[in-house]
């Protein structure tokens, strides 16, 4: 089927950056706020590569995973065009989108503090004309067409084709410009494990310090439906008072990560797409009947609330699927269904679930370790000996009849489970054109 | 909102030619003009800035009067008009008017600049500049053998089946050149380029020669060396149009592969692969930059680099030619470059005594009379001519200084008064390029903003407050509006039936002396009549050899870098980099140094070092290129000093061999890693 798309010739762009003008003039953004960028490839110049240039902006993808996976439902298609258009006025500025988006094309405005991203022009195509990006460039490399796009015309180095059918067609270097012949007698090999220390480090989309109210956040909701779970069954006490707190903190802490606070309720509109709606709707639901539970002392709004409780747990771990994980490994023990199974086991006391999640925990957090350490990415021995340590402790000395009270057995966990958490961000990352551009990803 | 045609004015090859958008009196978009066959896809994005450079707040909208160093404050016309009068009068009558320096620069072209030199010329003289900081070695060199600086249009390019790029940059400096060069490779076509960097036009090559720096002439006598022992010449071409190919044989045949291979530090092999590409392939356009001419040696150079094109006979044929500035567009000027550099050409009444390399030096040794009263237009001399602190001091050793700007540089820093300048929206001119052969209107599309004044404004109304007659007035200084102004360009155009305003309103037009393949009736202006590879004009004019030669540079040890500074993408000269569509990818000047360079001196990427050499010191961010040399580091050009490191606090301020061209690039630095903290 024809779509309209963009034509990026990798022959002809030279990296002059009047397309990102062009968009910026038309479309009146804000300088830092480029909604396309030139991405370049070996900007170094390694010797035995080329450099060359992408310049992307947003591929109005036919599975766009920005319109999947925007919980506030701040997406469309525009049918005629296929123009992925986003509503300022829908959007919540949580940047799920940015995250879900291989090719860093939605952006976050911090002087808006909703997202913005390209809409084709959709103005101008539907008037006939083109892009404003595609009438900026000045040597013909970025064009605008209507075509029948196939596999291969993805396949260039660096560019990522997850199977979400980008509206592009990349048009690869032609050989003699894929290897550099460079004549200088004076030339000297180079040891590639310099040049990797002289590249400049990539930004980090997902990074620890931007993150840590999502540690929070979700170490919370593992504690709560634990804490509600073990009430239920009667093992542990639980005060309408102290929960609601905890509640109020763990929606604080939410809210600080979203640019739209007064729009919050826009959070649970994809319920049909979006994990993350489904998460803040599972953990409301949740919280409101555990409450009612509370009030009421009716058991059966427990058992439903418990229910939305296990269902929020699974939402938040499905929510960072979409993420990059350094070691590449599917399970990890930071996970908040696993945290929650191993705070529910503490509190109520059943030994054999807390031998069971103690040991898989383990075993996963080394594996995990190991991984990272034979990748060669910092793996941080002594603050996984702490994790280690936080996870064993409370257990030994239980074992040895050396009884804690249950909130200092608890706070050790806690602080376990937190190194956990905060590594699995540290860990995360978003794949981008810059990334994948790094000299050691496209090398082939 | 309405579109107008217009082209941009500024000191580039592309000289595109524009659409723009107004609505209420703003310029509101940039678009691409089809009709100008070289640069039909539209501008570079220094084109598209127009837009906030039309509308930029940094503008200077009215005239300035400077309170303390670096302070100004706004005044009237009135007062500005009155003091400068006063000044000059005051000048003329105590030194003569040749204590009055009149600079003025590339900043924006047209014919209606004329009419500054006709001012000055009535006011009774002035001290001028000779030379050029650009391109005249070259130019000479090329008028020398060639007997002129013509070339093939630019869209011939494509039926090239070699295109030699030596030490040119097109990606950057001539964007819309690599229209055509990706159409001849797309054709099969060779792509070979010469330079001592790696350049986004080299990534498209199929090789680079990356030579030392300041050796090209070294390497095309090799070159030419190997093309006649190999016999991959054009015998009935060097027979029929070429003048001293004999003496030139001989003289090449010292720079054996293995000498050059010596010299330029790239193999013997890579030499002979060189060659055969060059004798073997039929159709070589050959494309010198304008960088490897900013050399000591530069004119030189250039006739060597020339003589590969002469002997192998690709000249005169579609898809060959020497491509190194095409002035057939200059179709008013009855003298053309390089020979309106040259001191002597000039109305008796001026002095022109003062070379534009050495500004500095010769304005600070400039006696009977010295001068005190400096007038700068269209100019930057404070970041744009070598040796930046000498320049300074001559600057300070003035009594007055007058600058006429759009935005605040290094220059208008040291101004007394400021003016305000034109855009190219706000007054129509008549452009040419050197590059594509369109004769254009740069229309005016806007009333002025603020107090703005034209150039010709100002100097009408400064005519009349010195008391120049209304005979004098008319017919050298056009009255200050729209019809006199057209009625000005029209005395130009009398005598091309086939330009009218009209239309020329409508897009770039071609003039009927246009050549689309010159030289292709092989008739060569030059005293011989044939090219001329021994030129005896050379010699008497000059003091160079006969012949092409390589003049090796100054031996260097007290210095471990040689400082190249290359134009890049987002400036022309000084211009365009205080935007912030252009800051945003170049927010401020980088020293490009390569790693292993770098750490030998201990000094790691983004962190600030120390620039220095006799002429000045400055710090800048260091950043990595492996695809420098070692020994090259790069600082572009047209950053300014006021902001922090710019290449002309560095330079020395030498003339090129021929020309007097400025020899930019005879420059040698060190590096000190400075502390971080």
């Amino acid at each position: 089927m024809k779509k309209n798309s963009f034509i990026f010739n990798t022959n002809r762009c030279v990296g002059c950056n009047a397309c990102v003008a062009g968009c910026s003039i038309e479309n009146g953004t804000d300088f830092r706020v480029n909604w396309r960028e030139v991405n370049t490839g070996n900007k170094i110049k390694h010797p035995g590569l080329p450099v060359f240039h992408f310049s992307l902006a947003c591929n109005h993808c036919e599975d766009a995973p920005c319109m999947k996976n925007c919980p506030a439902l701040a997406y469309t298609r525009d049918e005629k065009t296929g123009a992925i258009i986003h509503h300022a006025e829908a959007c919540i500025g949580c940047t799920y989108c940015t995250w879900a988006c291989p090719y860093d094309a939605p952006k976050f405005n911090p002087a808006t503090k909703i997202v913005e991203k390209c809409n084709f022009c959709v103005d101008r195509i539907s008037d006939g004309k083109r892009p404003a990006c595609v009438e900026a460039c000045p040597v013909g490399a970025l064009d605008f067409g209507l075509l029948d796009l196939k596999e291969e015309d993805r396949v260039t180095p660096g560019f990522v084709d997850m199977g979400i059918k980008p509206s592009i067609q990349l048009i690869p270097l032609r050989e003699e410009n894929k290897a550099p012949k460079v004549e200088n007698t004076d030339q000297v090999e180079v040891d590639e494990k310099k040049i990797e220390e002289w590249l400049p480090k990539p930004k980090d989309k997902v990074a620890l310090d931007k993150e840590w109210t999502l540690v929070l956040f979700t170490i919370a909701v593992a504690g709560l439906v634990s804490w509600q779970a073990a009430h239920l069954m009667g093992a542990i006490d639980m005060q309408l008072i102290p929960f609601g707190i905890v509640s109020v903190l763990a929606i604080a802490l939410t809210s600080l990560h979203i640019g739209k606070k007064m729009r919050m309720w826009r959070f649970i509109l994809n319920l049909k797409g979006s994990w993350l709606s489904r998460e803040i709707f599972s953990f409301s639901g949740f919280l409101g009947l555990t409450g009612l539970q509370l009030l009421t002392v009716n058991e059966m709004f427990g058992y439903a609330a418990l229910t939305f409780g296990i269902f929020s747990l699974i939402s938040v771990d499905m929510v960072y699927k979409l993420l990059q994980r350094k070691d590449n490994l599917v399970l990890h023990s930071g996970m908040v269904s696993l945290t929650g199974i191993l705070l529910f086991a503490w509190m109520a006391e059943i030994s054999i679930l807390i031998e069971m999640i103690i040991l898989l925990k383990g075993i996963i957090y080394v594996y995990r370790k190991r991984a990272l350490k034979n990748k060669g990415i910092a793996y941080f021995p002594i603050l996984s000996l702490l994790r280690i340590l936080c996870l064993l402790i409370p257990y030994i000395l239980l074992d040895l009849q050396l009884e804690l009270i249950l909130p200092v057995s608890l706070a050790i966990v806690l602080i376990g489970e937190i190194i956990d958490r905060a590594e699995f961000y540290y860990e995360s990352d978003v794949i981008t054109p810059e990334k994948k551009l790094r000299i050691n990803n496209y090398e082939q | 909102m309405k579109t107008y045609s217009t082209a941009c004015p500024r000191n580039c090859y592309s000289t595109c030619s524009i659409k723009v958008r107004v609505e209420n009196d703003k310029v509101i978009g940039i678009d691409p003009h089809p009709e100008n066959r070289a640069t039909p896809e539209g501008p570079c994005i220094k084109g598209l800035a127009y837009v906030e450079r039309a509308n930029s707040k940094e503008r200077i909208l009215y005239p300035q009067k400077r309170i303390t160093e670096g302070k100004y404050e706004r005044i009237s016309w009135d007062e500005a008009l009155n003091t400068i009068a006063e000044q000059l009068k005051n000048c003329k009558e105590t030194f003569g008017p040749h204590s009055i320096l009149y600079f003025a620069a590339s900043g924006m072209s047209g014919l209606l600049n004329g009419v500054g030199a006709n001012f000055w010329k009535l006011f009774g003289g002035a001290t001028t500049t000779y030379g050029n900081l650009c391109w005249p070695a070259g130019l000479e060199a090329t008028r020398l053998t060639l007997g002129a600086n013509k070339h093939n249009a630019p869209w011939d390019l494509e039926n090239a089946k070699l295109i030699l790029l030596w030490g040119k940059n097109p990606a950057e400096t001539n964007i819309q050149e690599m229209i055509p060069v990706e159409k001849a490779q797309e054709k099969a076509a060779k792509l070979i380029v010469i330079d001592p960097r790696r350049t986004p036009s080299s990534e498209r090559a199929n090789s680079l020669f990356q030579i030392k720096s300041g050796t090209d002439a070294a390497l095309a006598l090799g070159i030419a060396r190997e093309l006649i022992q190999n016999d991959w010449i054009d015998h009935e071409f060097i027979e029929k149009y070429v003048f001293g190919f004999e003496q030139f044989k001989e003289r090449v045949e010292k720079y054996t592969l293995d000498k050059v291979s010596d010299i330029c530090r790239i193999s013997a092999e890579a030499i002979q692969e060189l060659a055969k590409e060059i004798g073997t392939t039929d159709a070589m356009t050959l494309i010198p930059g304008y960088g490897m001419q900013r050399y000591e040696n530069g004119g030189q150079t250039t006739r060597c680099i020339l003589a590969l094109s002469v002997i192998t006979g690709n000249i005169g044929r579609p898809g060959a030619c020497f491509h190194y500035a095409n002035l057939q567009s200059y179709v008013f000027d009855d003298l053309k470059e390089p020979e309106s550099y040259f001191p002597g050409c000039e109305h008796p009444s001026f002095r022109r005594k003062i070379s534009v390399a050495k500004l500095g030096k010769d304005l600070l040794n400039i006696k009977d009379p010295e001068v005190k009263f400096i007038w700068v237009e269209r100019g930057n001399p404070l970041s744009q001519n070598p040796d930046t602190n000498k320049i300074k001091k001559a600057f300070r050793k003035a009594d007055f200084r007058v600058v006429v700007d759009q935005f605040m540089t290094d220059t208008t820093l040291e101004a007394d008064i400021i003016l305000p300048a034109k855009n190219m929206f706000e007054q129509s001119d008549i452009i040419g390029s050197y590059w594509n052969p369109y004769v254009q209107l740069r229309q005016k599309v806007m009333e002025p903003a603020g107090a703005v004044k034209p150039e010709t404004e100002i100097y009408y109304l400064l005519a009349k407050r010195l008391g120049f007659t209304d005979e004098e007035i008319k017919g050298n200084i056009p009255e200050p509006n729209d019809e006199a102004i057209e009625e000005y360009l029209n005395g130009f155009l009398k005598d091309f039936p086939e330009l009218s305003l009209e239309q020329l309103k409508k897009g770039p037009q071609l003039a009927n002396s246009f050549e689309e393949i010159p030289f292709a009736d092989y008739q060569f202006p030059t005293p011989s009549g044939k090219i001329e590879l021994y030129s005896e004009l050379a010699k008497e004019m000059w003091g160079v050899d006969e012949l092409p030669d390589y003049v090796p540079l100054p031996e260097q040890t007290e210095f471990e870098f040689q400082l190249i500074s290359p134009n890049s993408k987002n400036r022309i000269h000084s211009q365009f980099g205080n935007l912030n569509v252009i800051k945003q990818f170049e927010p401020e000047a980088f020293i490009f140094v390569h790693p292993l360079d770098a750490e030998e001196k201990e000094m790691k990427n983004g962190e600030k070092v120390e620039i220095y050499n006799h002429q000045g010191r400055a710090e800048v961010k260091l950043q990595y290129d492996m695809g420098l040399r070692r020994g090259n580091v790069v600082l572009t050009n047209g950053h300014q000093s006021h902001l922090g490191a710019a290449p002309n606090l560095f330079t020395k301020g030498c003339e090129t061999d021929m020309g007097h061209g400025t020899a930019f690039h005879n420059t040698w630095v060190n590096l000190k890693a400075i502390n971080n903290e």
